[in-house]
């Protein structure tokens, strides 16, 4: 009995033995005798827009939110209202200017949670908090996969939608003519969905 | 003796029914966190105007309808006519905006309002809210937490 004991003892240290000695040799590779310059990776568009330094949250008082965070919720907070005042995207955002009773989340905040959540995730955001949890884009706009969509989309809104996005943009004070690169890459992002929003 | 079986097995199916509703509503607790939304109370409305709106008018409208108590943001399309504001639920009302803007200039103009139709379609980020497990776990969270 105190021999096998021994024995398994035996075997289980040579196994960690064995098991150390193979994590080493894979976290420590041999070096590379060539020298290499180090690359930084380039800045991702959240990082652009503020990245994940901590500010408190104008809308939650003692909060504190991740600056690219704000910035798009910003954004999308101004779009939202030009949207709700386009008579051409009430057919799609109708649901935005429908009164509800005391305490139920509005069509505004529930608008402005996802598409930020979206766009937090769009342009480069690791925070698993702001997953977006929705439909594919492709499947959100089907009226045959998703009841609430009451019409396929096409291009003319889609494009009049990047639009007003872009007046919420310039209603933060971002515009083509002081920050064109951002704008673009924003544009360029949005236009990526095109394929999967516009359906007929 | 048939009896007591028949009973007995009642009541082990009722047990163990109620332990299975159980554990499926202590599972929906716990996978379930509710949402948290800024601005929850944040209500939009929209003043359609029947009539061509100067820039000066447009800008008294605007102030006329940010002076007010509750209202959080105005923004004003004149080229469709439209007036969207901001407003905080049990602050302010779109009836009271509505009257305010009417006393300002004697416009012609209507308050927006949805129609039952537009009320059940539109954007899909806001579908989800009156599904069975949405009910079931926001009234779980809000009774327990």
């Amino acid at each position: 009995m105190k021999k096998t004991l021994i024995l398994m003892m035996a075997c289980l240290l040579g196994l960690s033995i064995v098991q150390s000695s193979c994590k080493k040799k894979k976290d420590d590779p041999e070096p590379d005798p060539t020298p290499t310059t180090p690359v930084t990776p380039a800045p991702s568009l959240y990082d652009r827009v503020g990245g994940t330094a901590m500010v408190s949250d104008p809308n939650n008082s003692g909060q504190m939110i991740e600056k690219g965070r704000l910035t798009l919720r910003s954004v999308v907070d101004s779009s939202v209202f030009v949207i709700a005042a386009d008579t051409a995207m009430t057919k799609y955002f109708g649901t935005l200017l429908g009164e509800v009773g005391m305490g139920n989340t509005t069509g505004f905040a529930a608008l402005s949670k996802n598409f930020t959540d979206f766009l937090c995730v769009a342009t480069g955001s690791k925070n698993s908090a702001y997953a977006y949890t929705g439909k594919s884009m492709k499947d959100a706009h089907d009226p045959s996969k998703n009841s609430r969509m009451g019409m396929k989309v096409n291009a003319t809104d889609f494009d009049r939608f990047v639009g007003d996005i872009g007046t919420g943009l310039a209603k933060n004070g971002v515009t083509a003519a002081n920050n064109k690169a951002l704008v673009d890459d924003l544009v360029a992002l949005l236009y990526s969905t095109k394929n999967d929003i516009v359906q007929r | 003796m048939k009896k007591r079986i028949i009973i007995k097995s009642l009541l082990w199916t009722l047990g163990i029914s109620a332990t299975l509703f159980i554990v499926l509503i202590v599972h929906i607790y716990m996978v379930t966190k509710p949402v948290k939304y800024d601005n929850a109370d944040l209500q939009l409305a929209r003043i359609d105007f029947r009539q061509d709106l100067d820039s000066a008018q447009a800008v008294d409208v605007q102030h006329t309808v940010m002076a007010m108590p509750g209202i959080v943001n105005v923004f004003m399309n004149r080229h469709d006519r439209t007036l969207v504001y901001g407003y905080r639920q049990g602050k302010q009302t779109s009836e009271q905006v509505y009257q305010a803007v009417m006393r300002s200039g004697n416009y012609d103009a209507e308050r927006f309002v949805l129609n039952e139709k537009q009320q059940s379609s539109g954007c899909p980020v806001m579908q989800g809210k009156t599904s069975f497990l949405y009910s079931i776990s926001n009234g779980l969270h809000e009774l327990l937490d």
